[in-house]
């Protein structure tokens, strides 16, 4: 079993998680559970880079998560992973908070996982 | 406008808000000095991408919320290309600034749709005042620069600078856009001109302040006129 593999299979675990996608930086598509999952790459490759775009321009540091909410609760949630962007759609009756926040769990212990460099 | 950013401010944990237009850059803000213009327009530019990016997919986007470690950024669309961006602590009371965020929208969308509220003060217009929707429409920078209503205009709009301070010029502008195209472009319904204007202004006050100090110019341009 591949990493992108891995990492689909825990991220779908997650409490409201309905559909997601994890794409690099360029757009490229590397792991994702949608039918057409092309529309939420382009969303979450053009807003993450434009939310990076924004924190360094304004000075903030450490960008947690974009969230675009939508009339019918179907809100989609943009979170950055180094080099990655993880763009997720959730279920309309999932609170928002909790899943933004069991999801930025679950890439802490991912990042924590990294071996430091040589 | 400025009302509406400084009822936002006073919820707490809010820093400050700003709104931003995607033709005119910002035209209100009450944040803090370190927002420098320059960065509150780049900030704006690039929040107008990704909500236009997310309404290319999600045509029910109603407000994105940006998430960073000291702040959280929130923005909603007021009209087509025109956000209110507010930016507050993570901490912030998130129910309670999107409740007021709604009554500031309901706010900044009104004046638009509303009447004058000023209108008890000078008689609506005649048929004769009100101009046909089909007639050209009159440059601001034109009226301002020539003939006989520069003069008396150029009082109004500094008057109004005395009062309100650099969002001015927008704040004219918009006033005698409206104006031009409601009314006919005559000294005499200078009045209803000055209507807009106290509307647009949004404070009481203020409102009335100008009224006072705009009342000796008008009567000499009528004078004149």
């Amino acid at each position: 079993m591949s990493n992108a593999d891995r990492f689909a299979q825990r991220i779908v675990q997650i409490d409201g998680v309905n559909q997601f996608v994890l794409c690099r930086h360029d757009g490229h598509v590397i792991t994702h559970n949608m039918e057409d999952c092309d529309d939420l790459a382009s969303v979450a490759t053009i807003c993450g880079i434009n939310a990076q775009a924004i924190q360094k321009a304004i000075g903030f540091s450490g960008f947690r998560c974009l969230t675009l909410k939508r009339q019918g609760h179907h809100h989609c949630h943009i979170f950055p992973i180094d080099k990655y962007f993880l763009g997720i759609i959730q279920n309309p009756e999932t609170a928002a908070t909790e899943l933004v926040e069991d999801v930025q769990k679950f890439l802490q212990t991912l990042v924590r996982k990294k071996p430091a460099p040589a | 406008m400025q009302q509406a950013l400084d009822d936002l401010k006073a919820i707490p944990g809010v820093v400050g808000a700003a709104i931003y237009q995607a033709q005119q850059g910002v035209l209100a803000n009450n944040l803090p000095g370190l927002f420098k213009p320059e960065k509150l327009a780049g900030m704006g530019k690039l929040l107008n991408k990704i909500f236009s990016a997310g309404r290319l997919s999600f045509n029910d986007l109603a407000e994105t919320s940006l998430c960073y470690e000291e702040a959280t950024l929130i923005t909603r669309e007021i009209s087509e290309g025109r956000y209110i961006m507010v930016i507050c602590d993570p901490a912030a009371n998130m129910n309670l600034l999107s409740m007021s965020l709604k009554m500031a929208l309901e706010d900044l969308r009104q004046p638009r749709s509303a009447a004058p509220a000023q209108s008890a003060v000078t008689p609506p217009p005649t048929a004769g005042q009100v101009v046909d929707r089909q007639s050209p429409e009159v440059k601001p920078e034109e009226l301002m620069a020539k003939g006989p209503l520069s003069t008396p205009m150029k009082g109004m709009l500094q008057q109004l600078a005395n009062v309100i301070g650099p969002m001015a010029e927008i704040l004219f502008q918009d006033a005698l856009i409206e104006w031009s195209k409601t009314f006919q472009v005559s000294i005499t319904n200078l009045p209803h001109l000055v209507d807009l204007v106290c509307r647009d202004i949004g404070d009481n006050q203020k409102a009335k302040q100008y009224r006072d100090l705009i009342q000796s110019q008008l009567k000499l341009a009528a004078g004149q006129g």
